[in-house]
C-alpha cells in the first residue's frame, strides 16, 4: 500500500476484503475482511441525551430513595434492615454503570471480546469480595480452634467446638459409653476378638531401644524429649551430662543444659 | 444507528487535516485492526483499573462488616449535596465526552472542540468542589464561602472572607493523623482513611482525565485536527478513560454518601 495516497482508497479496497483475483497477499487468512468489515457505529445524539437523562433520574432516584428512608424512619418510626438501604443503592448503581457502558463507552456495538475482557474483570472482583466475605465469616470458627489447647490428633473445628482430649480417647469413650453402655470387660473382649485377626499387629515393646548390637524399629517420640528437666547445679552449670561430656575426647564440655 | 459517511476538505493552507493524513502503524494491515487494536487493549488497562478500585471496594466491605457504627457515623458527615453534585457533573462530563466523539464522528470539529471544553471544565469542577467543599474544612476546619458572609464578624478569616475557621469542625483526616475530637465510635479514623483513598484516588483519575482529554483539544486545534471521520482512536481512547471514571464515581458516591 503507498502511504503517499490518501487513504480513503485504501479503506474502500479493505472493506470489501479480498482483492478481486482471489488469494490475497497482504491478507493471507482473510481477518481484515471478518469482523474488520464493519463500519464505525456512530451512537447518535438523540442517544446519548436519553441515556443522560436516564441517568440523572435515577441519581434523583437514589438520592431520593435514600432520605426517603431516613425520613420514615424519623416520622414513623419504621426501621429498615440495612441490606434494604444498601441493595436499592447498589441495584440503582448497577443499571447506571450499564447504561455508561453500553452507550456513552459503546459496548453495546463493539468487538464482543471487549465486553468478555470487562466482565472478566467484574468476575475476578466477584472472586475477591465473595472469598473474602466467606473468609470473614468464618473467624470466629478459626479463633475458636486457634483458642483453645490443642489436642493430640488435632481438634475438630466443625460446628466451632473444640475437643479437650485427644479424638482417639473421645471416640473410644463415646463407643464404650453408647454402644457398650460402658461395660469395660465386654470392651476388652471385642478388642482381644478383633485384634486376633489382626496379622500384622505389634504391640509396642517399651524400651526397645537400639543398640549397638541390635537394630529395633520403635515409632513415636524419643522418650523424655519433652519432660522438662531442671538442670542439676554442680558447680560448673552443667547437669548430668557434665561427666558423660568430659569424658568425650572429642566433644569438649560445653553446657547444652542436658 | 448511523454510520461514518463524510465528505472530505481541505483545512487553512490548502492542505488535508490530521485525519486525512493519519498513517496507521506498520505492524497493522489497516487503519480500522489499529482501532479496534486500540481499543481492546485499552479495555484490558480498564480492567486493571476496575481490579485497582476492587481493593477499595473490598477494604470499604470489610471493614462496613466489622465496624458498622464507625462507617454510620462516617458517613453522617458527608453532606449528600455535595457528593449528588459532584454526580450531576460527572455525568454531564461523560454525556459531552460522548457528544464529542459523535460530532469528531460527523466531521464538526467546532462542536466537537466545545464539548471537551465542557468535559474539561466539569472535570475541574468536581475536583474544585471536591477540595473546596470536603477536603478542606473536613482536614482543617476552614470553610469555603465564596458568599464572604463572615468577613468582619466574629470567626477567624481568610483571603477577605473567602474562608473561614470553625473550631472542632477539622481534623477529620486518615489513620493516625486524626486529630477531630467529637468522634463517637474507636473506629472512625479508619472510615476517613477509606474516604480519603478512595476518593482520593479517584479524583487522580478525574487530573489524568482531564489531562488526556486537554491532549486530544490541543491536537484537535485549527489548522492541525487530528481527529475527524477517518481517525478518532485518541478521542475514543480518552473518552474510554474518561467513562470508567464516571464509572468508578457511579458505586463510590452510594457507598460513601448514601448508604448509612
Amino acid at each position: 500500500m503507498n502511504h503517499n495516497q490518501p487513504l480513503r482508497s485504501a479503506h474502500a479496497a479493505d472493506a470489501h476484503g479480498h482483492a478481486p483475483g482471489g488469494f490475497d497477499e497482504t491478507n493471507p487468512h482473510g481477518t481484515a475482511a471478518g469482523h474488520h468489515a464493519h463500519k464505525h457505529v456512530i451512537v447518535s445524539a438523540f442517544t446519548n441525551r436519553v441515556v443522560l437523562a436516564v441517568l440523572l433520574t435515577f441519581t434523583a432516584l437514589t438520592v431520593g430513595l435514600a432520605n426517603a428512608e431516613v425520613w420514615i424512619q424519623q416520622y414513623f418510626d419504621i426501621h429498615f434492615p440495612t441490606w434494604v438501604n444498601v441493595s436499592v443503592a447498589m441495584s440503582i448503581a448497577t443499571v447506571k454503570a450499564a447504561l455508561v457502558v453500553m452507550y456513552f463507552m459503546q459496548l453495546r456495538y463493539d468487538n464482543p471480546i471487549n465486553t468478555v475482557i470487562f466482565l472478566f474483570s467484574l468476575f475476578a472482583f466477584a472472586l475477591f469480595l465473595g472469598f473474602t466475605t466467606i473468609d470473614l465469616d468464618n473467624r470466629g470458627k478459626v479463633y475458636a480452634y486457634k483458642g483453645g489447647e490443642v489436642q493430640v490428633g488435632g481438634n475438630r473445628i466443625v460446628g466451632a467446638k473444640t475437643l479437650d482430649k485427644p479424638i482417639v480417647q473421645q471416640r473410644r469413650e463415646e463407643f464404650l459409653k453408647s454402644v457398650l453402655a460402658g461395660d469395660q470387660a465386654k470392651f476388652d473382649a471385642m478388642k482381644a476378638e478383633l485384634f486376633h485377626h489382626r496379622q500384622n499387629y505389634h504391640p509396642r515393646v517399651e524400651h526397645s531401644v537400639s543398640t549397638s548390637g541390635t537394630s529395633r524399629p520403635r515409632g513415636g517420640t524419643t522418650p523424655g524429649l519433652f519432660e522438662a528437666k531442671a538442670p542439676a547445679d554442680d558447680g560448673h552449670g552443667h547437669g548430668a551430662d557434665h561427666k558423660h561430656d568430659s569424658n568425650s575426647a572429642t566433644k569438649p564440655a560445653s553446657g547444652s543444659g542436658h | 444507528m448511523s454510520t461514518i459517511d463524510f465528505k472530505p476538505g481541505l483545512i487553512q493552507g490548502g492542505r488535508a487535516p490530521g485525519y486525512e493524513t493519519y498513517k496507521h502503524a506498520s505492524h497493522f494491515r489497516t487503519k480500522d485492526e489499529e482501532f479496534d487494536a486500540c481499543k481492546t487493549g485499552m479495555w484490558l488497562f480498564l480492567a486493571t483499573e476496575v481490579l485497582l478500585f476492587a481493593g477499595i471496594f473490598v477494604w470499604y466491605s470489610i471493614y462496613r462488616m466489622m465496624y458498622p457504627d464507625a462507617f454510620r457515623n462516617g458517613s453522617s458527615y458527608l453532606d449528600w449535596r455535595w457528593g449528588g453534585l459532584n454526580t450531576v457533573v460527572l455525568l454531564i462530563s461523560s454525556y459531552t465526552m460522548a457528544m464529542s466523539i459523535n460530532h469528531f464522528q460527523h466531521n464538526r470539529q467546532k462542536e466537537a472542540r466545545r464539548n471537551l471544553v465542557i468535559t474539561l471544565v466539569c472535570g475541574a469542577l468536581f475536583v474544585a468542589i471536591k477540595l473546596l467543599m470536603e477536603y478542606i474544612p473536613k482536614m482543617t476546619g476552614w470553610h469555603f464561602d465564596p458568599t464572604m458572609s463572615h468577613a468582619g464578624g466574629e470567626a477567624l478569616t481568610k483571603f477577605g472572607g473567602l474562608f473561614y475557621f470553625e473550631q472542632g469542625y477539622g481534623g477529620k483526616l486518615p489513620g493516625i493523623l486524626f486529630s477531630y475530637p467529637f468522634a463517637t465510635d474507636p473506629h472512625e479514623n479508619m472510615w476517613w482513611s477509606l474516604y480519603y483513598t478512595g476518593t482520593g484516588l479517584h479524583a487522580a483519575h478525574v487530573l489524568i482525565g482531564m489531562a488526556l482529554i486537554a491532549r486530544v483539544w490541543w491536537f484537535s486545534r485549527p489548522g492541525v485536527e487530528n481527529y475527524g471521520p477517518k481517525h478518532y482512536t485518541g478521542v475514543e481512547m480518552a473518552g474510554l478513560y474518561w467513562h470508567i471514571v464516571d464509572l468508578i464515581w457511579i458505586f463510590l458516591f452510594p457507598l460513601l454518601y448514601l448508604i448509612h
